[in-house]
């Protein structure tokens, strides 16, 4: 027998397979001809996804930027650059739009993510530089290879709510990064701080090669980077990994726009409809099985990582 | 560098009342500039029915097919529509600039050097990634 939940999950998933099958259709088909989309059709369809996006991705735990490339990058008919500068843009504007409440709120950390922007942000450009300099269908074999690791990434990684951090580094200590998370339903403070920071660094580079070389919002890398390698705890991690990805996508969304990636017409209405799902997606955090949710984002994913592979591969075109 | 009862410092404090501001005006105005475009209250540059040809060709391409300049070249034709919703986008890439600038003065207060130089420095990234100097834009 279907729960309400489960039925209400099964109508989703239904309607986000139907919602993206139906722009392939139209841009797959040579022969659709004088039945080929208007122009107003295809930023409705991109509206239409990005609001299914980001009702999935609030009670999946994923940014949008992330569902958002491979997902448009696969199924629309839009040249990657154009995407890759949307899927930025999606993950700058969500950053930006939550940013305020996280900072204030305390549970994202300003001091922790300074440094960690910092080297992240400039690594961004050189990701960013990078992408435009190869051929895109490497790029669009690269990407593939990158989705499926993060789906084996989110799949398999482990969060802790308080890592044991016997004593900060002395780098870390230096910059100050540390502080003290009052919980929300007891009022205990806990005072954190982080170590191995150097290797943090390390870590953030690479994000930010990531982030600019595929217009993917990184908060699947930054949270276990700030959780499991440096020791913050997992609430101030969530908040920060999504308060980085304001600076770091900020400085990439710049080469985008030098290289004329960005064209309004794809990027705007993805930025309102993932913006508008994932306030809605927060309010049915409640009713939404999450953990089956969770299973149909690695699902799609999956899926539309293998295609982008293929795509890239010359296999599916 | 004092602490309120949550335990944030007046740095954390002031980058987020400022961010609020700038995220909220910069989404505003990217809604209200890309309404004008896509009801067609202003002529865009390159007109709506030939976007599903030109939106398939990689970026390089599409500037040369609309006859743009890579860059800042953009900003030569802001009484166009499409181009002017670029404005919009601008705000967003560049709000975190006035943030950072809005906290060094506190780091400088209490001595926090090196949160100081790190915010100048991030501020640096950001102006080097839109001067298009690193990234062959100009």
């Amino acid at each position: 027998m279907h729960t309400p939940s489960r039925s209400r999950f099964l109508r989703l998933a239904l309607l986000l397979g139907f919602t993206l099958a139906l722009p392939d259709a139209f841009a797959a088909d040579p022969a659709a001809g004088d039945f080929a989309m208007p122009w107003w059709g295809w930023p409705i369809a991109l509206f239409a996804v990005c609001f299914l996006l980001g009702i999935i991705a609030v009670p999946a735990g994923v940014g949008g930027g992330v569902l958002f490339v491979p997902i448009v990058g696969g199924f629309f008919p839009f040249h990657l650059d154009f995407v890759r500068g949307a899927g930025l843009l999606v993950a700058l504007a969500s950053a930006l739009s939550a940013g305020p409440s996280l900072l204030s709120g305390g549970l994202a950390s300003l001091r922790l993510a300074l440094p960690l922007a910092l080297v992240a942000s400039a690594s961004s450009i050189l990701g960013a530089m990078i992408g435009f300099a190869l051929p895109t269908h490497v790029v669009q074999t690269a990407l593939g290879a990158t989705i499926l690791a993060i789906v084996v990434l989110m799949a398999s990684a482990k969060k802790s709510e308080y890592p044991s951090v016997p004593a900060p580094d002395a780098l870390s200590a230096a910059l100050g990064m540390n502080g003290i998370l009052v919980e929300a339903g007891t009022g205990r403070q806990v005072p954190w701080h982080v170590h191995r920071t150097p290797q943090g660094l390390a870590v953030f580079f690479v994000i930010g090669i990531l982030a600019g070389l595929f217009g993917l919002g990184a908060g699947w890398a930054n949270l276990p980077a700030l959780n499991l390698l440096m020791g913050a705890p997992l609430k101030v991690s969530a908040g920060t990994s999504s308060f980085i990805l304001s600076l770091v996508d900020s400085s990439a969304a710049w080469v985008y726009l030098n290289k004329g990636a960005v064209l309004p017409m794809i990027a705007v209405p993805s930025v309102i409809g993932m913006m508008l799902g994932a306030k809605i997606g927060a309010r049915l955090l409640r009713v939404l099985p999450a953990a089956a949710i969770r299973k149909l984002v690695l699902g799609l994913l999956a899926f539309a990582g293998l295609r982008a592979l293929l795509k890239g591969l010359g296999v599916w075109n | 560098m004092e602490l309120n009862e949550k335990g944030l410092g007046r740095d954390q404090l002031a980058y987020a009342r400022v961010l609020a501001v700038i995220t909220h005006a910069g989404l505003a105005l990217l809604v209200v500039l890309f309404g004008a475009y896509v009801l067609g209250l202003l002529d865009p540059h390159v007109p709506h029915h030939r976007l599903p040809d030109l939106w398939k060709l990689p970026a390089g391409q599409f500037l040369e097919a609309t006859g743009m300049a890579p860059g800042w070249g953009w900003t030569a034709l802001l009484h166009r529509a499409d181009i002017l919703t670029l404005v919009g986008i601008a705000a967003l890439a560049f709000a975190s600039v006035p943030c950072l600038a809005v906290i060094m003065p506190v780091y400088w207060r209490a001595r926090r050097m090196s949160l100081l130089v790190i915010c100048a420095l991030e501020i640096g990234v950001i102006v080097l990634a839109a001067s298009g100097l690193v990234t062959g834009g100009h």
